[in-house]
């Protein structure tokens, strides 16, 4: 019993080595496949059988062969294991001494590798590009156009491209051009917005005859210009072309309808052309949808940005629109406006005065007197007026300061060379003309030009009514205030007196800073950071502690305003970028590009829908750890959420890994299906966004139910139709659901173009109909059938056969206003 | 033989200016090589006036090539000059490029010994030609051309048999025969 026992333990153990040794020799051996011909990759359609042995390859490949020869392939049950490649890319496992079969079934072609403890096999395949051409022209003789995808990225923006395939009439010829042009139509589908860069490509013999015509001038011609452009000519082997194109939509509701058209023409005639919609904007791919995120908003430590009490000096302008007695210095007593304006000032002046932190340092008076007259005279009264005006004005200063103000001002008469200026400016070309002349010929002697310009026939009529203009003067003064209150008093001043409040008497930087800390009231606050911002500026003082407040604030309201802090941003500097102070060496004149302050633009980048430069500006935040999640989800919103790099690898990571549904979201973009499967099982299965990201993730994985290759991967053994049926059932059972639980997202599917228009109209449907009989949900009902409607015109016939005429009619008139 | 030379440059001359005139056309130079081939210098210019419509021009002529037959004593060398315009027409809408057809009008002096006789005289008459233009590159051309035609002809013909008499004392012949009248693959360039 024991020594059979042990036999059967040792033959087992040797079995086991057997397999051990096995498997050792299997290795993983992977590759890409490419077209021998131009060296593109083979992405679809090439299965990779892995053979242990080669011998078995070799009887399968001549069997192939034969059968390929004899066009009898059908039925044939490989020996080898097949394994279906990842884009042109492909891993399988096999043994040293096996042997790999490629086989492109569609395009006829097998090709046999030994594996020859190879790790890494490329192969190049010969496609015959004739085959599988006049394969597809038989099932459709008309040109068409191929488009992958309508993404559109977190500003708007829809980057994509589409292809033209040449079938048909539209095959390539070397006697012929082809020419296609994109064009964004509006809404009413009339206006043609935009035109695209177009393609042309020209066939070999079409281009060089070109010069052959008559008054042909190859630098003017626009097509032949985009011609030289083309990468390639045209020929009977053209199959396709690629037409890239981006645009931006001011708003994502826009309705625009991306068109193009084409035409063939040979030296004769145009032979083909024709034109056709592409996609509307309607619906659209939006990966980044559901992304979910919550911005902080970034504040300064206000103690840094501690102004203590200091003198600030305050200028104040003002333009008086006098008239003054003919001759005379004083004011005509009938100037009822300039006499208000003059008592505007003096007002002001009296003020200060009256404030006892506030002193008037400086007062200027710059007058222009018109040039009518005798000139020394004219500049006598000039100043005679100047003065008159400082005295007056200074007169409700007290004594002891008028002393301690500096006046001072200018006067002059202007020049006729101005006067010319003006009659220029109201179209009397040939006067001013006229009166260029007298002043350049009497330069320099003022009483001769004024001679002769008054001798001028139109003096009267039309020079003379135009001199008042010239006439102004204007004041300016600089006012010092020093003003050192305990926070207390400050908010006592502030709240007591109404002036400081509406801002006709101007607070101190400090008394802004204190007011910040101590004031609650947001809307009051907002004010208070603008006044701060204006009163900072006006004295040239770095202080961008009020404009990042209200920045803060603005995120947290949801206003968008992204100049506020262009002010504190420069592009050529890195981030919180010091610069020295001119004076000063020890201090900062001012920090370029504070790191709050970047990224609270960011966020307001992004809420503006400017994701480009959101992007542009969260790169400056890279490498400061405490914004790592602002810079991967503005990278994510701005489109740049593919796994190209070790960038996107880490963007992906992070916000995968920010939450659950952020996981599904991101890896449905990245088509890792698995992952995403089990993110939205995490999910909470009673939302409704649950719900419709389940039914999305459905149609982006089978493509919609058309994607047959890649449900038998995964569904092995269901005939085509019964899969299709079974995963378009199971996304519409999840976008009813999702509607179930909440109306919004009938919207939300309409404008979604991952989802088939016919998945949705079938869903609203089914949908309409189980709401049909509850009461009050009339309205409803009339939405689901009119989005119906909108997907699927064809679905009237069955919305009619279920539904009332009214509701069928309402429905109808529904479909056709826009929402 | 003076004469026709004399002739020959001042006809090339006015070719040469003519087609200036129309600055903004697009002109050609041609050449006939299996003329060439033949030493009978040729020049052509070709206008192109539309789509599908152009105007050619050639001269050629000959003085006393190699292959001349001086059976009838030295001094009867071969001398012919000629001269072709030609209105063409292009099938495919593309000026010199593939088929066309032409109408032409040959005017010709000759004199030369041919098959034992002296022919001396003017010659001219309406010829239609075809032919087809490949499109080497962009601006040259190969020609291939063939026509026929009707020529009048009214000069002199005189048997070689007896010693040349004086040409007034030579018998008159005057006629027409339907022939061919163009052969050539031509060498085009385009100037402008």
């Amino acid at each position: 019993m024991g020594k059979v026992f042990r036999h059967i333990v040792s033959v087992l153990l040797c079995l086991v080595n057997l397999q051990a040794a096995f498997a050792q020799d299997i290795k993983t051996v992977s590759g890409v496949i490419t077209s021998a011909e131009d060296g593109s990759p083979i992405s679809d359609g090439v299965t990779v059988y892995t053979y242990m042995t080669t011998a078995e390859a070799r009887d399968d490949y001549n069997r192939i062969k034969q059968m390929l020869e004899e066009n009898s392939l059908a039925g044939y049950v490989f020996s080898g294991i097949p394994n279906s490649t990842l884009g042109n890319y492909y891993s399988v496992q096999v043994a040293g001494t096996g042997a790999l079969l490629f086989f492109y079934e569609d395009a006829r072609v097998l090709r046999m590798e030994e594996v020859k403890g190879r790790l890494e096999i490329n192969v190049a395949l010969k496609v015959a590009r004739q085959i599988q051409k006049a394969v597809i022209e038989a099932d459709n003789p008309k040109p068409y156009v191929v488009l992958e995808s309508i993404p559109i990225s977190g500003d708007n923006e829809i980057a994509s491209e589409f292809t033209f395939l040449f079938y048909g009439d539209a095959a390539g010829r070397s006697d012929a051009r082809f020419a296609i042009q994109a064009y964004l139509l509006g809404e009413d589908r009339k206006d043609t917005l935009q035109y695209f860069h177009p393609i042309v490509l020209d066939g070999k013999d079409y281009h060089k005859t070109q010069l052959r015509r008559k008054d042909f001038n190859p630098e003017e011609d626009y097509l032949y210009q985009c011609a030289e452009e083309a990468p390639d000519f045209l020929s009977d082997s053209t199959a396709s072309i690629t037409y890239p194109f981006r645009f931006k939509l001011e708003s994502r509701d826009d309705v625009r309808y991306f068109c193009y058209k084409y035409w063939m023409e040979d030296y004769n005639q145009v032979f083909v052309q024709d034109s056709a919609q592409v996609f509307s904007t309607a619906r659209l791919q939006d990966p980044m949808q559901f992304l979910e995120y919550q911005f902080d908003t970034y504040n300064l430590n206000p103690d840094d940005y501690f102004v203590d009490a200091q003198r600030e000096r305050h200028t104040g302008k003002k333009e008086l629109p006098l008239r003054f007695m003919v001759g005379k210095s004083r004011i005509d007593p009938a100037d009822t406006t300039g006499l208000r304006a003059l008592a505007e000032i003096k007002q002001e002046i009296s003020d200060i005065a009256s404030d006892r932190d506030a002193s008037l340092k400086e007062i200027y008076i710059s007058g222009v007197a018109s040039p009518e007259g005798n000139y020394s005279k004219n500049v006598d009264l000039a100043k005679a007026r100047m003065n008159y005006l400082l005295d007056n004005i200074l007169s409700v200063l007290p004594s002891y300061s008028r002393q301690r103000v500096y006046q001072s001002g200018t006067s002059r008469v202007a020049a006729w060379e101005e006067v010319a200026d003006i009659l220029e400016r109201d179209s009397l070309q040939a006067l001013s003309d006229q009166i260029r002349e007298i002043a350049s010929t009497y330069s320099g002697k003022m009483d001769s030009q004024w001679a002769h310009v008054q001798r001028l026939p139109e003096y009267q009529a039309l020079i003379a009514p135009r001199l008042p203009e010239l006439r102004s003067v204007s004041c300016t003064y600089l006012s010092e205030v020093y003003r050192k209150l305990l926070p207390e008093e400050i908010l006592e001043k502030y709240q007591s007196d109404p002036e400081y409040r509406n801002g006709k008497k101007k607070l101190t930087l400090n008394e802004y800073w204190n007011l910040y800390r101590m004031l609650d009231d947001e809307e009051e606050l907002e004010g208070l950071y603008k006044r701060g911002i204006t009163a900072a500026g006006e004295m040239s003082y770095f202080w961008p502690l009020p404009a990042n407040n209200l920045a803060v604030s603005y995120i947290r309201n949801g206003q968008v305003d992204t100049t506020l802090l262009k002010p504190y941003l420069h592009e050529g500097y890195s981030v919180n970028r010091p610069i020295m102070s001119m004076s000063d060496p020890n201090k900062y004149e001012r920090v370029w590009n504070l790191d709050p302050i970047v990224a609270n633009q960011v966020i307001m980048l992004l809420n503006a829908k400017s994701s480009t430069r959101a992007v542009f500006w969260a790169t400056y935040l890279k490498n400061l750890p405490q914004y790592n999640t602002l810079y991967h989800i503005a990278r994510c919103l701005g489109g740049y959420y593919q796994v190209n790099n070790e960038e996107g690898r880490e963007t992906f990571l992070v916000v995968s890994r920010s939450s659950t549904r952020n996981a599904a979201v991101m890896n449905m973009a990245v088509g890792s299906w698995a992952n995403a499967e089990k993110a939205l099982d995490a999910l909470p299965q009673d939302e409704a966004l649950t719900q419709y990201m389940r039914c999305q993730f459905l149609s982006r994985k089978f493509g919609g139910g058309r994607d047959y290759g890649r449900m038998q991967e995964e569904l092995w053994g269901m005939d085509e139709i019964g899969l299709d049926i079974m995963v378009s059932d199971a996304a519409k059972s999840f976008l009813k659901e999702a509607f179930r639980l909440d109306d919004s997202y009938r919207l939300t599917a309409q404008k979604d173009a991952f989802l088939p228009e016919d998945l949705v109209a079938e869903a609203c449907l089914e949908w309409a109909q189980e709401l049909k009989d509850v009461p009050g949900k009339e309205a409803v009902v009339k939405d689901y059938l009119a989005t119906c409607l909108r997907m699927n015109r064809n679905m009237l016939r069955r919305i009619q056969a279920g539904f009332p005429d009214g509701i069928v009619n309402a429905a109808r008139v529904r479909m056709n206003t826009f929402e | 033989m003076a004469r026709p030379v004399k002739a020959y440059l001042l006809v090339m001359t006015l070719l040469l200016l003519l087609p200036l005139q129309g600055a903004a056309q697009r002109l050609a130079i041609k050449t006939n090589v299996l003329s060439l081939a033949t030493a009978t210098p040729n020049l052509g210019f070709e206008l192109v006036t539309g789509e599908r419509l152009s105007l050619s021009i050639s001269a050629f002529g000959s003085a006393n090539p190699y292959w001349s037959d001086h059976s009838l004593g030295e001094e009867t060398g071969t001398s012919f000059f000629a001269m072709r315009p030609e209105i063409r027409y292009w099938f495919n809408g593309r000026p010199l490029t593939r088929f066309y057809a032409g109408v032409n009008v040959l005017a010709a002096t000759y004199d030369f010994p041919l098959w034992g006789m002296l022919h001396k005289g003017t010659a001219a008459g309406p010829g239609l030609s075809f032919g087809y233009v490949i499109n080497l590159g962009k601006r040259l051309d190969l020609e291939f051309t063939s026509g026929a035609g009707l020529l009048f002809y009214w000069g002199k013909r005189f048997s070689g048999d007896t010693p040349l008499p004086a040409e007034d004392t030579m018998p008159d012949t005057k006629g027409y025969k339907l022939t061919p009248n163009q052969l050539g693959i031509s060498l085009v360039y385009i100037i402008k």
